[in-house]
């Protein structure tokens, strides 16, 4: 008896650590060449002519490891070195920095500058940010004797204005901006040359990819909401969108909705998502679409092709195309959900502190450094030189600021109410897996309203 | 000797200190706060605006509602089925068998895993579509029907997850229910040998009512752990896995792309809380089982 127990168990347990041995044979990624190839700008000597003299502490939202901050590493000794009497201390959060510095600046902890998402920046310590006009307003070693406010993209520019309610309150870099990715290779292996502009055109790209054997879309679910978020977007505009994430759900009533879900029912039955896009967990489907290269395209943000640039390889060519418009849709192309990163300085910092500070955010993010910043971590320039040049990772989507004249959120309205996301990205994932139709689509988003 | 008060005083009050500080004073603080709006966790008090019951009342227009309903399912599915399996392994690995040892620290190796860690190794290396194991066993004894069965759509994530922490959360009750059954003098179990008494005769007669105070107190401690019930809830992520702890991470400090509602945060944290206590409050109304001295 005791020896069946033992067998039993010993089962048991075997079942229990194989649940953690699952098949490796599909999931080995190409090791691709390294792609930070740019040698670091050459670490200068002291300057003798140098007057900046502080200590710093600098926080942030980068870990440690990641491409961006061991860049920003890089650019702190670079510049101690040059500026042998300031001194910066960083501390690497990661994404928990928006819950930890909030209470790390309320309990007074000597925090000089810090950085991360500009949205989270105003909305979370707008108290604590520095009016950085003047910083602006003067010039740079980066800045080959302009302004720095003339040095950057203009749209970012006008944004950092516009967040800070018509202060500066962060230095703008690495932009952002959600955008239709896709496989260049498949685009040409099919024939297709021309980038849709408009719903019905991209619907005719996917029945070309379908009649060649490719898949049109897949998406991890945490990006699952962007396609059908951004349509709505096209259609009825940012009032319109925000009135369906904030609004007392009557909006899901307007007809025009239902036609708009309608249209992702009918490309769902055809088959334009990937088989498994119910199934897949994060970050399975990105992974699928750079390693496998049967599925085209993937919406989601100037970020994701740096995320997957290892199982990608150099040889993944990545094409870009703003999201189509809607027909009879109240944006006309004149819109973009865009956004980017802040460096900001605390408020209470001395003049000596947000002097050094303001140097340093402008030596990180234009020059030598804000060329190596951009290719290591195949960031977009936020300098407006001409010269600029965007890594040829995504130098498809190099105009995709033409044109523009109003700014959406970095993620697009629908996800400004974070308690609706996990019902909205639910049911778009039955939605484009056929598992739902348009009907209980809008009846669910509608039912989370109450 | 009789010791003076002031000296009593002077040793407990650091204890004291650290009470009144880092749990009374946020616990206090968070139930001020869900009378009023304010702008982020740490904003100044002079900068709340006060508001009545309203945060509590905006709470029913939330997945607040939908997820207590969630955490009550996973308490109650999820406990029954852990306490089934926990007394079972209790039993067996307290008979006797061989490799004792091994088998406890297996079974309660997933409870020192962080739940991050267990969540991703279910939904990556067991459910997955793709490649996951049970995809793999299920295809090779030929039963495609299992093998199809879509583990991490957003209809079954809730199963998903509940089979994962039913795996992280047995073996710490075991542990409990081993200690407990070891306490009961095998003397017992000798006499009801002699009488004749199958196994199952002497679970029903001496094991399950000898344990019976492990039983109830281990309600409480299910009931605490369930409360805390956020890591599996994210990477489960779905509609239907939103635990309460979660819905008060997301508003109480946004995402890059939400807005944080802090006084409606505040609101469910004090209805969690209440919760809590009035389940530990029920489940020490349970008679403790007094009659038997051992």
């Amino acid at each position: 008896m005791k020896r069946i127990v033992s067998l039993l168990l010993v089962l048991l347990m075997s079942v229990s650590l194989l649940s953690g041995c699952g098949g490796t044979g599909t999931t080995e990624t190409s090791k691709a060449p390294d792609t930070t190839t740019s040698s670091a700008p050459e670490v200068k000597g002291p300057n003798e002519n140098s007057t900046l003299n502080a200590d710093i502490t600098f926080w942030s939202s980068y870990t440690e490891s990641s491409n961006y901050g061991q860049c920003i590493a890089a650019a702190a000794d670079a510049f101690m070195k040059e500026n042998p009497g300031v001194k910066i201390t960083i501390s690497f959060q990661g994404t928990d920095i928006s819950s930890t510095l909030g209470p790390a600046l309320q309990a007074g902890n000597n925090i000089t500058m810090f950085e991360a998402n500009s949205d989270n920046v105003i909305r979370l310590w707008n108290d604590y940010l520095m009016d950085l006009g003047d910083f602006y307003a003067a010039t740079y070693p980066q800045t080959d004797g302009k302004p720095y406010s003339e040095s950057i993209v203009p749209a970012y520019e006008i944004l950092a204005k516009d967040q800070g309610n018509g202060k500066y309150v962060y230095f703008p870099y690495t932009p952002q901006f959600l955008n239709v990715w896709y496989n260049k290779d498949i685009f040409d292996a099919c024939g297709i040359t021309e980038k849709p502009k408009t719903w019905d055109e991209m619907m005719d790209v996917c029945a070309t990819l379908k009649e060649n054997g490719y898949t049109p879309f897949t998406s991890d679910q945490n990006h699952i909401d962007y396609n059908l978020s951004l349509y709505l977007e096209r259609l009825l505009g940012a009032d319109g969108a925000d009135e369906l994430a904030n609004g007392d759900g009557s909006a899901w009533d307007d007809p025009a909705v239902l036609d708009a879900v309608k249209k992702f029912e009918d490309a769902a039955s055809k088959g334009y998502w990937a088989d498994n896009i119910m199934t897949v967990v994060v970050p399975e489907a990105r992974q699928e679409l750079v390693i496998d290269r049967k599925i085209a395209m993937y919406i989601c943000g100037s970020w994701m092709p740096n995320n997957v640039r290892e199982s990608a390889g150099d040889d993944y060519r990545w094409g870009s195309f703003t999201y189509p418009l809607a027909e009879n849709g109240a944006d006309d192309g004149s819109s973009l959900c865009y956004g980017c990163y802040g460096i900001s300085i605390n408020k209470n910092a001395t003049p000596e502190e947000a002097e050094a500070c303001a140097a340093f955010a402008v030596y990180l993010t234009l020059g030598e450094w804000g060329d190596y910043l951009v290719q290591t971590c195949n960031a977009i320039p936020i300098s407006n030189d001409p010269n600029a040049k965007w890594p040829d990772m995504i130098a498809d989507a190099e105009h995709i600021y033409d044109g523009i004249t109003t700014r959406w959120p970095a993620h697009g309205h629908l996800r400004s109410n974070g308690d609706f996301l996990p019902t909205f990205q639910s049911a778009c994932t039955k939605l484009y897996g056929g598992a739902m139709t348009a009907e209980e689509f809008v009846a669910e988003c509608r039912a989370y309203f109450k | 000797m009789r010791q003076k008060k002031s000296t009593l005083f002077m040793f407990i009050a650091p204890a004291i200190i650290l009470f009144l500080v880092f749990f009374c004073y946020p616990v206090l603080r968070t139930f001020a706060m869900s009378f009023f709006d304010a702008a982020q966790m740490s904003s100044k008090v002079s900068t709340w605006e006060f508001v009545g019951l309203n945060n509590y009342f905006a709470l029913n227009s939330t997945s607040f509602p939908g997820a207590l309903t969630m955490l009550f399912k996973v308490w109650l599915f999820c406990g029954i089925i852990v306490f089934v399996a926990a007394l079972l392994f209790a039993v067996m690995l307290t008979s006797g068998v061989y490799g004792k040892g091994f088998f406890r620290s297996m079974l309660y190796l997933p409870n020192v895993i962080p739940q991050i860690a267990i969540g991703y190794m279910w939904t990556l290396y067991v459910f997955s579509s793709r490649f996951g194991m049970l995809k793999r066993v299920f295809t090779a004894i030929g039963w495609e029907a299992a093998a199809n069965f879509a583990w991490t759509s957003p209809d079954n994530m809730f199963l998903s997850m509940c089979i994962a922490y039913i795996f992280s959360s047995t073996g710490y009750f075991v542990l409990q229910y081993m200690a407990a059954i070891e306490a009961i003098p095998k003397s017992l179990y000798e006499a009801a040998e002699l009488d004749g008494a199958s196994k199952i005769a002497q679970f029903v007669q001496i094991t399950f009512p000898l344990i019976r105070n492990t039983l109830v107190s281990s309600i409480t401690l299910w009931t605490s752990r369930v409360c805390g019930f956020f890591a599996l809830s994210r990477v489960f992520a779905s509609a239907s896995t939103v635990s309460p702890l979660m819905y008060i991470y997301n508003v109480l400090f946004g995402t890059e792309s939400s807005n944080t509602a802090v006084g409606v945060g505040a609101a469910a944290s004090v209805v969690v809380a209440l919760i809590v206590v009035v389940a530990f409050l029920v489940s020490n109304l349970i008679p403790k089982n007094n009659d038997i001295e051992l």
